[in-house]
């Protein structure tokens, strides 16, 4: 399966209410863009770990700003094995 | 894992007890209304029952231990050993149950102790209760589970306090010859042991006046250190990596599956981690009942409470066959394959003083 941002954006924005379709682009700082709250991180969490196969760990985020940044540590955890 | 079958033991009958109070997270104004409605969306707590001062978890169980054996018809002189899992205990010494024997009125010849554990306590108390269970020997036995957690919160910390239901529950298992086997798996991770815990009051850090100062952390949060600290992401972690698999293993190990398993009880630890477990999983919905809604998370008595609110009937169960899991404090996570035929499961009680 091709790994697309457009996929992954659009996942998020079905998956959070208060995102507007459409708004969400990979340079979209997420912390910003949505009502951030630790109980949207596990919401984030739960997508990508369904989704993708993949867990993240509280230092991913820390590190990631934007969606382009998730994006990017999905690709290399898959790519990793 | 370490994996064990058991024969010949059956569930008699599951009864559960939770206080009357209800406290509707809508009222914890600590955090702000639309913080209030995505926690309750995500994390699936809108209101648990909270226990009144003075009321503590071996009185929750005893009064499910009481009801029980009378819809059961269980002489209390027939029981022969009593568990109690609990992370509440009555006394730091002695064990709670031995103090249940004489209040249930259990034999003296009665076998009595107590398991420290929370999340997992409910499936690892229903093994180690039913692997007691011999044809001459110990041949009926009461397995209590429960907690009063809203003692062990600070209402100054948004990532305990709205979570937490106080519950306790009462299961009977007896001998029974050519029973259907139950299937255990558990595991256990004591490297994680500080994602969730209580720092002072035991011997490592004995509690003294300094222990009950309340400190500042990120995020607003203030508690003290006899209260519970909850690395939520690292259980979430823990849960949705370790859950899927142990349950996979206990579906190979009884020859069935998702598809041939009537329901799964899973430990009502927060709604979008049992969520994504299921979907992991893909087991249906209607498969997997809730009742973190109602009652929060209660710890131990969470899988009994989930079965009771659903299932509960006056009724003795059709032939169905389960899976319970339960995951988190410890770290630990255990599950189990298990029928239910001809068990007693009773709706949920009310606790009256």
């Amino acid at each position: 399966m091709e790994l697309l941002i457009s996929d992954f954006i659009s996942r998020i924005e079905s998956e959070f209410d208060d995102v507007v379709p459409g708004s969400v682009k990979p340079e979209t700082k997420f912390r910003d863009h949505f009502d951030w709250t630790s109980v949207n991180a596990l919401v984030l969490f739960s997508m990508i770990n369904v989704e993708y196969g993949i867990t993240l760990t509280a230092e991913d985020l820390q590190k990631s700003a934007t969606i382009q940044d998730l994006f990017n540590i999905i690709s290399l955890k898959i790519a990793n094995g | 894992m370490a994996d064990v079958k058991i024969n010949n033991t059956r569930i008699a009958g599951i009864a559960a007890c939770v206080p009357e109070n209800v406290d509707h997270i809508a009222d914890y104004t600590l955090i702000s209304e639309s913080e209030r409605a995505g926690f309750m969306k995500t994390v699936g707590v809108h209101e648990r029952r909270m226990v009144s001062k003075g009321v503590v978890t071996s009185d929750l169980c005893a009064q499910a231990a009481v009801h029980l054996m009378k819809k059961l018809e269980w002489d209390p002189s027939t029981i022969n050993a009593l568990v109690f899992v609990t992370q509440t205990s009555d006394y730091v010494i002695p064990s709670t149950s031995i103090i249940l024997q004489h209040r249930l009125g259990l034999p003296e010849s009665c076998m009595a102790f107590d398991m420290n554990l929370g999340c997992s306590g409910y499936v690892v108390g229903l093994q180690v209760a039913s692997s007691l269970i011999n044809p001459t020997g110990i041949r009926r036995v009461i397995f209590l589970a429960g907690d009063v957690s809203s003692i062990n919160m600070s209402y100054h910390d948004k990532s305990t306090y709205p979570l937490f239901g106080d519950a306790g529950s009462a299961t009977a298992i007896e001998y029974c010859e050519n029973a259907p086997e139950a299937i255990f798996s558990t595991g256990s991770d004591g490297k994680q042991f500080d994602a969730l815990y209580v720092k002072a009051g035991g011997t490592r850090h004995m509690a003294t006046a300094e222990s009950f100062e309340y400190k500042e952390y990120p995020g607003g949060i203030k508690r003290n250190d006899t209260q519970m600290i909850l690395d939520g992401l690292r259980v979430f972690n823990f849960s949705i990596t370790n859950v899927p698999p142990q349950i996979e293993n206990i579906l190979q190990l009884a020859s069935a599956s998702v598809e041939t398993t009537d329901m799964f009880f899973l430990h009502q630890a927060n709604r979008i981690m049992v969520e994504t477990i299921r979907k992991k999983l893909r087991i249906e919905p209607e498969k997997c009942p809730y009742s973190i809604d109602l009652f929060g998370n209660t710890s131990s008595a969470s899988i009994p409470i989930t079965m009771c609110h659903s299932i509960g009937t006056n009724k003795i169960q059709p032939s169905i066959n389960v899976v319970l899991s339960g995951f988190g404090i410890g770290l630990s996570w255990a599950s189990a394959w298990i029928s239910l035929k001809n068990a007693l499961i009773l709706p949920i009680v009310e606790y009256h003083e």
